[in-house]
């Protein structure tokens, strides 16, 4: 066990690694000067002014050294020059250009914020999507079942941001309902945290749970059809132990790996609920660095910080479905 | 290497075959472990138009034999000739040109015919492939084998699905038999099929073998079916051939204690109606891992004869007669003289 | 005969059908036995016969949208065609129990198998974890599971093939049912494994005094096994009778057909003799007889009667207990060949 958790993470270390080196090359390989912002605040930008920043900035030094720097930077502290000098404490992912803040104190101060929302939308559509999924098939061909599949199929046909837009225009500026929508530390204020994020949490699990009741649905299916199921009813059990007692356990194990796999969507739709409801996450700053002008340190770091969540997350599935399935354990 | 004078040079001549697979790793085994010795040299010959059937339970690497000779798996080591020709290191590119003369029939039809190709190209595809016959004829040749095994020609437009089983596994003998090969491994050829219809293909496969003079290397777990196919039975356990023999030698004296427990335990109708029933023979307690088999004889974790020899030295395979070996300590019981090392090397005389 | 007050298991005109759109398929037809407590009744059938969908009737186990069931199924005096989900609950593990055909996907994967027969008693008493635990440990012990207790620990795939058949029966019994149903028990493990299990349930069987309906479609199996058979044919009772007689002096050609084409390991001649043929379709089976299009003997029945009209399951004639559906006359031989002594 412990030899395949090493080999695990010497593997996902490899991946946020190649993901970092692959960002960093994009940058400077693509348009766009990280000096010039720097240099227009500063009044007039002539061809040699914009060079002497740039140099200042590291930025005439080759891809390999800067990288190495950035490198360096994650275990010692260094000084970055960002229209001044900014000393940027260990573990430094660099100087916002737009904020001219540390951008790993500023990551670790959204962080929170955005871990709230998506743990809260996946565990709704987690619990709603296996739920439904799990009743559609144990109803299967019934008018239940076919309710169940067209409403996901429809709510899944609305694309995200267009959903989560409307439940904002409708819901909360229309209606008025969910006041106070928006991120409290939960540490200050769990009820003000609860309740700022419900409806975040409801438009992001209401959308990820149409997939997820399919993908239980599929496995369902499958999974009733198989003999043990049989043998559970022979043993007189109830239908309700049959389905979520011997059914749900076995169809389990395959949604789990799909839920590791889609990561990166849940991500992506955190970063549209942050935008949509003013959020002050993660995501909401990923989205502002990226435009122009581009604030590269924090879009590497929101990029690595995506890395690294998938990869931990599916580590994490990886683990956990040898709990459900104990041939993967003992084989 | 000398070879039997008796007789005539083998269509197939298998010498010490070996399969290892790696144990499966495990989340908690990460490491390479070990080896599934899943057949672990075992020596046989086949001559042209012969019958061989191989019987052995589950693990006893019966089939992973019938995939050797086939080449559809690497052997570790060993030889395998056929027809004077050392197939057993031969790549896959060098194989090619032998692949027509060893065809392969399996137990599930369904699973080994494509469920979209009509029984006509299934027939057509292995025909073209060899170039066996002109283009002009295929439709011809198709026809004929149809007719060969017994099917209407007219079932060339039939998809399996509209097939019965029986039928099924007509189309995939005939397929077989399409290329004229010189020998057929035939894996549970009919263990997939109900008792009234397993007896049309068994009889088919005993015509299709005398008309064709095709060799036959029959995989079953099934005693009975064995001996209404085969001239020549090898008995498997645990990787190992443990008694070969003649058909009527081995069913009306099998020596070895594996193969007298096998042969006890078959449910019979004939027994269960006289009341006579035999003697079962009760083994103990389970088969040994063939990651770890037992030292010295692998049968003797569960022999009722075993002795301390037999937890030391592993018993080669003796003749008891020129066409019965046995590989018991106790089979000089029986009036073994020391087997002639080239048909049983690599194991001490 | 029996009469059905002092049977186990009575059966009477049980009927399944699985409606689809071409019509219906008729899995069973009309089916009728009873076995009393302590008896093995052998139900032999090949694919298609209807011997699954027959048993499956026995524990009400068909899923009511997809299958049609009439007639009636009494076990130990109480109704199981129509019944209600919570009558049924009750009876399942409780009175009549099953034994499946393939213990690797009997069981499942993911609990241990401990668990699985302790979850089983505890559907039908009201005792605490540790004890139905206590009751499996024994039940797996009984069994004849080697180191039942730590062996209750393992996971299905931990055992072998024969060990997992014995957790599936032990399953079974636990809760000492006054019928068990056994699907092809031993089809899926080896042969000398299958020796063992075919004892054990002898065994346990005397022991207990449960009624045993074994359906197999291997002669063999049922001939050392069973007191009487149940021969079935395209979802119809053919042949009934004490086994060892029936398979001494078949008296239907499809029984005495299926003997002949039956391979064994005595000094009989070297080829078989099949029948000829597949087995009909249950959608569209045939008029008469629904062997007679495969059988040798249908062109000697005068009138051609074979093809019309459909024979009554009739008993004959001065052999007790034997019963058969064939418009041959009894004094025609059905052949030199005859198995047995």
């Amino acid at each position: 066990m412990a030899g395949f958790v090493a080999r695990r993470l010497t593997s996902a270390l490899l991946v946020v690694t190649l993901t970092s080196m692959f960002v960093f090359a994009l940058f400077f390989l693509g348009p766009g000067n990280p000096a010039g912002p720097v240099c227009e605040a500063q009044g007039r930008c002539t061809p040699e002014r914009l060079a002497a920043i740039e140099r200042q900035m590291g930025l005439d030094q080759s891809v390999v050294t800067q990288y190495a720097a950035f490198v360096r930077g994650l275990v010692v502290d260094r000084t970055v020059v960002v229209g001044g000098e900014h000393t940027c404490a260990a573990p430094c992912l660099g100087i916002s250009y737009g904020s001219r803040q540390e951008v790993t104190e500023e990551l670790a101060r959204r962080f929170p914020a955005t871990l709230s929302v998506a743990v809260g939308g996946a565990t709704i559509y987690l619990l709603v999507g296996v739920t439904t999924g799990s009743l559609a098939a144990r109803w299967r061909g019934t008018t239940a079942d076919r309710l169940l599949v067209g409403g996901s199929l429809l709510v899944s046909s609305v694309p995200y941001y267009l959903l989560a837009l409307l439940a904002w225009i409708v819901l909360a500026l229309q209606w008025g309902l969910f006041p106070g929508t928006g991120y409290t530390p939960l540490t200050e204020d769990p009820v003000a945290w609860a309740s700022g994020l419900l409806l975040p949490w409801l438009v992001l699990g209401v959308a990820g749970s149409t997939q997820y009741a399919r993908y239980t649905r599929g496995a369902m299916v499958e999974t009733l059809g198989e003999d043990y199921i049989t043998t559970a009813r022979a043993k007189g059990l109830s239908p309700r132990r049959v389905v979520f007692g011997h059914g749900l356990r076995a169809a389990i194990a395959p949604v789990l790996t799909i839920f590791g796999l889609d990561m990166a969507a849940l991500l992506a739709g955190t970063v549209f609920t942050e935008q949509i409801f003013g959020i002050d996450g993660v995501g909401s700053w990923a989205l502002e660095a990226v435009r122009a002008p581009q604030d590269f340190p924090v879009l590497h770091a929101t990029v690595l910080l995506g890395a690294v969540l998938v990869v931990v997350a599916n580590l994490v599935v990886d683990l956990a479905y040898g709990l459900v399935d104990p041939r993967v354990r003992t084989s | 290497m000398t070879h039997d004078p008796a007789p005539p040079d083998p269509l197939l001549a298998v010498r010490d075959l070996r399969k290892l697979f790696p144990a499966r790793p495990t989340a908690r085994r990460s490491r390479f472990q070990g080896a599934v010795r899943a057949v672990d040299g075992i020596s046989f010959d086949l001559r042209p138009g012969g019958t061989l059937g191989i019987v052995g339970e589950s693990g006893s690497g019966k089939t992973t034999t019938g995939r050797l000779v086939a080449r559809l798996e690497q052997p570790t080591s060993g030889s395998i000739r056929f027809a004077g020709t050392e197939i057993g290191a031969l790549s896959r590119k060098e194989m090619r040109p032998l692949r027509r003369q060893i065809q392969m029939v399996f137990q599930d039809p369904y699973g080994s015919l494509n469920p979209r190709q009509t029984v006509g190209t299934a027939l057509a595809t292995p025909l073209r492939a060899h170039a066996l016959v002109p283009a002009g004829g295929v439709g011809r040749r198709v026809r004929e084998v149809l007719e060969l095994v017994g099917l209407d020609p007219r079932h060339v437009d039939r998809y399996p699905a509209d097939l019965s089983g029986g039928q099924r596994q007509r189309v995939a003998v005939a397929r077989a038999l399409a290329v004229e090969p010189r020998l057929v491994v035939a894996d549970e050829p009919v263990s997939a099929l109900d008792v009234s219809v397993q007896a049309q293909v068994v009889n088919l496969l005993q015509d299709l073998r005398r008309e064709l003079g095709v060799a036959f290397l029959l995989i079953s777990h099934d005693l009975a079916v064995v001996r209404h196919f085969c001239d020549d039975v090898a008995v498997m356990y645990l990787g190992r051939i443990v008694e070969t023999a003649d058909r009527d030698s081995l069913y009306t004296r099998p020596l070895h204690p594996y193969t007298q427990a096998l042969m006890s335990a078959v449910p019979d109708v004939r027994r269960g109606t006289s009341g006579e029933r035999l003697h079962r023979i009760r083994l103990p307690g389970e088969p040994p891992s063939p990651v770890s088999p037992p030292s010295g004889c692998r049968f003797r974790t569960r022999c009722w004869r075993a002795q301390e020899v037999c937890a030391q030295v592993d018993p080669p395979l003796l003749e008891i007669t020129p066409t019965h070996r046995v590989a018991c300590h106790f089979a000089g019981e029986f009036g073994a003289v020391p087997a002639d090392r080239e048909g049983a090397p690599g194991q001490p005389g | 005969m029996t009469s059905a007050a002092d049977a186990a298991l009575a059966v009477r005109d049980l009927t399944v059908r699985f409606p689809t759109d071409a019509g219906d398929v008729r899995a069973v037809t009309g089916l009728s036995f009873t076995v009393r407590p302590g008896q093995t009744l052998g139900v032999v059938g090949e694919s298609g016969s209807g011997k699954t969908a027959a048993a499956t009737a026995l524990l009400g186990l068909h899923d009511p949208r997809r299958a049609r069931v009439t007639g009636s199924v009494l076990v130990a005096g109480t109704e199981v065609v129509g019944a209600r989900e919570p009558v049924l609950r009750r009876l399942r593990g409780r009175s009549v129990a099953m034994v499946f055909q393939d213990p690797t996907s009997a069981l499942h994967p993911f609990y241990p198998v401990g668990r699985q027969v302790a979850e089983a008693y505890r559907a039908h008493h009201a005792v605490s974890r540790a004890d139905a635990a206590e009751r499996a440990v024994a039940m797996l012990d009984r069994v004849g599971i080697p180191a039942a207790r730590s062996r209750a620990g393992d996971h299905p795939h931990q055992l072998s093939g024969g060990m997992r058949q014995r957790v599936v029966i032990a399953m079974a019994l636990v809760n000492g049912p006054a019928v068990v149903v056994a699907d092809e028990p031993t089809t899926a493990l080896d042969v000398t494994v299958q020796a063992d299990v075919l004892d054990l349930l002898r065994e346990v069987q005397q022991e207990t005094g449960t009624a045993l309906v074994h359906v197999t479609h291997d002669l063999g199996v049922v001939a050392e096994t069973a007191d009487r058979l149940l021969v079935m044919y395209a979802g119809r009772a053919v042949e009934a009778g004490p086994a060892r007689d029936l398979l001494a002096r078949p008296r239907m050609p499809y029984t005495w057909g299926l003997l002949q084409s039956t391979p064994d390991l005595g000094a009989r001649e070297e080829r078989l003799r099949p029948v000829p043929g597949s087995p009909p379709s249950l959608l569209t089976p045939p008029d008469g007889c629904p062997f007679h299009p495969r059988c040798a003997f249908a062109e000697t029945v005068p009138g051609g009667r074979c093809g019309t009209d459909l024979p009554d399951l009739v008993p004959v004639s001065g052999e007790t207990g034997r019963l058969r559906r064939c418009h041959l006359p009894e004094d025609v031989p059905l052949g030199e060949g005859q198995v047995g002594p």
